[in-house]
């Protein structure tokens, strides 16, 4: 039937159709199931996808955080590095003014054995008075033999000493802080020292006796002076706070009565060192066992010598109002006049390379007759010495700062005091001459390229830029510029927290103590330019620039910011406002008390205004002891009674000898 | 319609340029209406006023700006949504003049600075450049033409123009045109903001 139904043919036929069937079937049912995978896995694959693109997101957020933490990184580390290398060269700096000093100290040794050797032998014929004042050779004699012996004066051995570090051994016990070093050691030396000549300040001489006290106690006096610089010079400046000890010494010239001595110790403001305080530095040489009691008794010996000038007394006496182991041992360029009137020290040389004349620009030929200003470095033909630019500011060779850095004040300062800049003495006096009148003067800026041209020109000439023909206000920019330009503003950042508190709460003291505190040739500067500033505000009828007007415009130039690189706006204008205030609480004080800090002129009263001014630290029951007084805080100042150095009492014996076992170096 | 006082629109404006041209005389003259004969140097200063134009009130902020350069970093506060800028030169006094265009590519470069971020896709920065940052340059000092006009009025013209700003000559002292600045200036602000449509002759007015 089978074979009836369907032909060979059609049976394979149809078994190749349900072969086919079988297939497709089959090719069918694994294709879905194979695709249904396939889904799957792409629906996975999509899923890692995302999952892997979530975390790379993440992973990039955290990858630009930290390579923005890095950047800040790098920035910080940028500025640090800078800090460092200024903070290098500025001890290099002072490590070789130390040892210049050294060397100056040995040579005044020197000259001063040879004044003794000489005098020796003629003492004995001498008048009995002249003995008594020469008395003090034989002394030094002494030291110097107990020097020679190689023992360091900071052995605390004698009863004299316990005097001394009493007070300061106290304070440590109570407040475990550390000592500053000792810039306001003020000796009052060059005062008793005078009036043992001069009756005329007979008010501290009220207290000098007629009968001479034993060459032993004499000893003593000298001893414990001697030794009070050098707590000073003790410091740790690791340490986050600080305190200042203030010493006043006073001796009679000849050791007819015995010294006295006073220890005042205050809290300083946290602060750094940025600044170089190379004077400050010089005095705690000068301060250091060996050099102090030596140049106190050289002064004396000038004084009692009578060799002292009228000016150089004042000199001596002005040490007292401030660091005076500087003033004692580095003298005063102006030596006596005025700034505006100091004349050129010309000495005559012979020109053999090619030069030129600082005043009429003219070449000076070959041979010729020259003269050269010790000072400044003026060169100048001998018939331009008339013509020659004044004041005479002495000079520092050109500031070695690097290209990159900008420069510090004290490159342009001279080395002795008053340290303000040619270029500021220059600008003043020239504005002084004629500029007080001036409208809107300091406030109207000079043309950019003229002041640039101008700034240039002080700091790359030896002579001075003509500035007769100047505009004012270019004169005005120029010192606008130079200040700008100097790696911090004349109060620096270090300092700002300090200057805005004393202003903000209008304290008179704070102020005095922030300015104290101020490197040296900042606060020189700032004294000169403060002095000058308050004449321009005298002016303000004519020239429409109160010291409102001043404060404001010169602010941002004389303050600057509380750090080196405010970046927040909202902040920098709020500092603007406070620059403003600090220097107008600058402006206002009294004008006498800026001038002294660089005029050692006899016309300057120093002493009268001691009674009767009324800040603080000229208070009266400090005007016996010393013109400026300790510098006292009032939690210092209930210690007094008991800091006098005689106050032998509560000694810690233990308590000294951690501290003051090592003497400085 | 709503009171004045709720309404009020508020736009904060710039006053800037060089030392002693006369920002804050124009400034009180506007607000206080009155000429101050003080000489004082100005940190900054921020005055209000209401102030009426086309028929809609305006609480005007105007910032007084220190010229000094000491104070001339160029605060957040004066280019964070601050709508427009005048900028006042002193026509006896040429440097006042010249001083005005660094100032004017200093508004600029900050303007197109701050605002780059509020723009989220970066290809689209140079639709930020070619919108138009609204200008008012003045030439303060009128009352001084006859004695010592240093800067022609076409010049002030000339640059106005190269700027797309609007110009006008004024004296704070004599009370020339100073409402017209602050007018000036809001109808730069709105036709900048495409609140009004612009209409040709008001380009350049000297009174």
């Amino acid at each position: 039937m089978v074979d009836k139904l369907s032909s060979e043919e059609s049976t394979r036929l149809l078994l190749m159709f349900k072969e086919v069937t079988h297939y497709w079937r089959e090719l069918s049912r694994g294709q879905e199931q194979e695709c249904l995978a396939l889904v799957d896995l792409l629906d996975k694959t999509r899923l890692k996808w995302l999952s892997a693109y979530n975390e790379s997101d993440g992973v990039k957020q955290l990858l630009k955080a930290n390579e923005d933490e890095t950047q800040a990184l790098r920035v910080k580390l940028k500025l640090t590095t800078e800090q460092l290398k200024d903070a290098r060269a500025q001890i290099a700096s002072l490590i070789s003014a130390k040892q210049s000093v050294e060397s100056d100290l040995g040579e005044l040794e020197r000259k001063f054995d040879l004044v003794r050797d000489l005098l020796k032998d003629e003492m004995a014929n001498l008048p009995v008075e002249n003995q008594r004042q020469l008395a003090f050779l034989k002394e030094e004699r002494r030291h110097l033999g107990v020097r020679a012996n190689g023992q360091s004066f900071s052995v605390l051995d004698g009863a004299d000493d316990d005097i001394d570090y009493d007070k300061t051994g106290d304070s440590m016990d109570d407040e475990a802080s550390f000592l500053r070093s000792g810039k306001n050691f003020r000796p009052s030396i060059g005062h008793h020292a005078a009036s043992g000549q001069r009756v005329t300040v007979a008010k501290k001489r009220s207290r000098s006796k007629s009968n001479r006290e034993p060459p032993i106690a004499e000893e003593e006096v000298f001893d414990g002076e001697a030794r009070q610089p050098q707590k000073r010079s003790r410091e740790n400046r690791s340490s986050g706070h600080e305190i200042v000890t203030t010493t006043t010494v006073a001796v009679d010239p000849s050791g007819q009565r015995p010294a006295r001595a006073r220890v005042s110790v205050r809290r300083s403001l946290n602060r750094s060192f940025s600044e170089p305080r190379d004077i400050g530095q010089l005095a705690n040489v000068a301060a250091t066992p060996t050099a102090a009691p030596r140049l106190m008794r050289q002064q004396q010996s000038q004084l009692a010598g009578g060799t002292m000038t009228p000016g150089r007394y004042h000199t001596g006496s002005f040490a007292d109002l401030r660091s005076p182991a500087v003033a004692t041992m580095v003298q005063s360029w102006t030596g006596g006049t005025s700034i505006d009137r100091r004349p050129h020290f010309f000495s005559h040389k012979t020109t053999l390379l090619r030069e030129y004349c600082d005043v009429c620009a003219k070449r000076i030929g070959f041979g010729s007759a020259t003269l050269k200003c010790a000072d400044c470095r003026l060169t100048c033909h001998e018939h331009c010495r008339d013509r020659a630019p004044m004041p005479c500011v002495p000079r520092q060779g050109t500031p070695k700062t690097p290209g990159n850095q900008r420069p510090r004040l004290l490159e342009f300062c001279p080395t002795r005091p008053p340290m303000i800049p040619h270029i500021i003495i220059h600008c003043v006096v020239e504005l002084e001459r004629r500029g007080l009148g001036y409208v809107g003067i300091y406030r109207i800026p000079g043309s950019e390229r003229q002041v640039a041209d101008l700034l240039q020109k002080f700091k790359s000439t030896r002579g001075v830029p003509n500035l007769h023909d100047m505009d004012i206000e270019a004169i005005t920019g120029c010192m606008k510029k130079f200040l700008q330009e100097l790696r911090e503003p004349l109060i620096p950042s270090t300092s700002w927290r300090e200057f805005v508190d004393a202003a903000e709460e209008n304290s008179e003291e704070k102020l005095y103590h922030a300015i104290a505190d101020l490197p040296m040739p900042n606060r020189d500067t700032l004294a000169y330019l403060c002095a000058h500033w308050q004449r321009v505000g005298e002016m303000s009828e004519v020239n429409k620039m109160p010291l409102v007007n001043l404060a404001r415009v010169l602010g941002p130039t004389v303050v600057g910011y509380s750090s080196p690189s405010t970046s927040d706006m909202s902040q920098a204008v709020e500092e603007m406002r406070k620059q403003s205030t600090v220097l107008m609480a600058l402006l206002t004080m009294p004008h006498e008390y800026w001038m002294r800090y660089f005029t050692f002129d006899s016309t300057i009263p120093l002493v009268t205004s001691t009674s009767t001014h009324k800040s603080p630290i000229f208070s009266p029951e400090l005007g016996d002891q010393s013109l400026l007084g300790p510098l006292r805080t009032p939690a210092a100042r209930s210690h007094t009674a008991s800091a006098t150095p005689f106050a032998t009492g509560s000694l810690k014996r233990d308590a000294k000898k951690t501290y003051f076992a090592q003497p400085w170096k | 319609m709503p009171g004045p006082e709720t309404a009020a629109i508020q736009r904060k404006i710039a006053l800037m340029g060089y030392p002693c041209v006369g920002k804050s005389s124009l400034t009180l003259r506007f607000v206080q209406g009155h000429f101050p004969d003080a000489y004082d140097t100005t940190i900054e200063d921020l005055h209000t006023k209401l102030f009426k134009f086309q028929g809609k009130p305006y609480d005007l902020q105007v910032i007084d700006t220190a010229g000094q350069q000491e104070y001339s970093l160029f605060p957040r506060s004066c280019a964070l949504d601050v709508h427009g800028y005048i900028l006042v030169y002193a026509i006896d006094d040429r440097k006042t003049f010249e001083i005005i265009q660094t100032i004017h590519d200093k508004i600029m470069e900050n303007v197109g600075e701050t605002s780059v971020p509020l723009v989220l896709v970066g290809n689209k920065l140079d639709l930020q450049h070619s919108s138009r940052v609204p200008l008012v340059l003045v030439g303060n000092k009128l009352d001084l033409q006859h004695s010592s006009r240093s800067v022609s009025t076409e010049e002030g013209k000339k640059l106005a123009n190269a700027w797309k700003a609007a110009f006008i000559e004024t004296s704070a002292k004599d009370n020339t045109a100073v409402q017209t600045i602050f007018e000036h200036m809001l109808y730069e602000i709105e036709s900048a903001a495409g609140n009004i449509q612009p209409t040709k002759k008001k380009e350049c007015r000297v009174m």
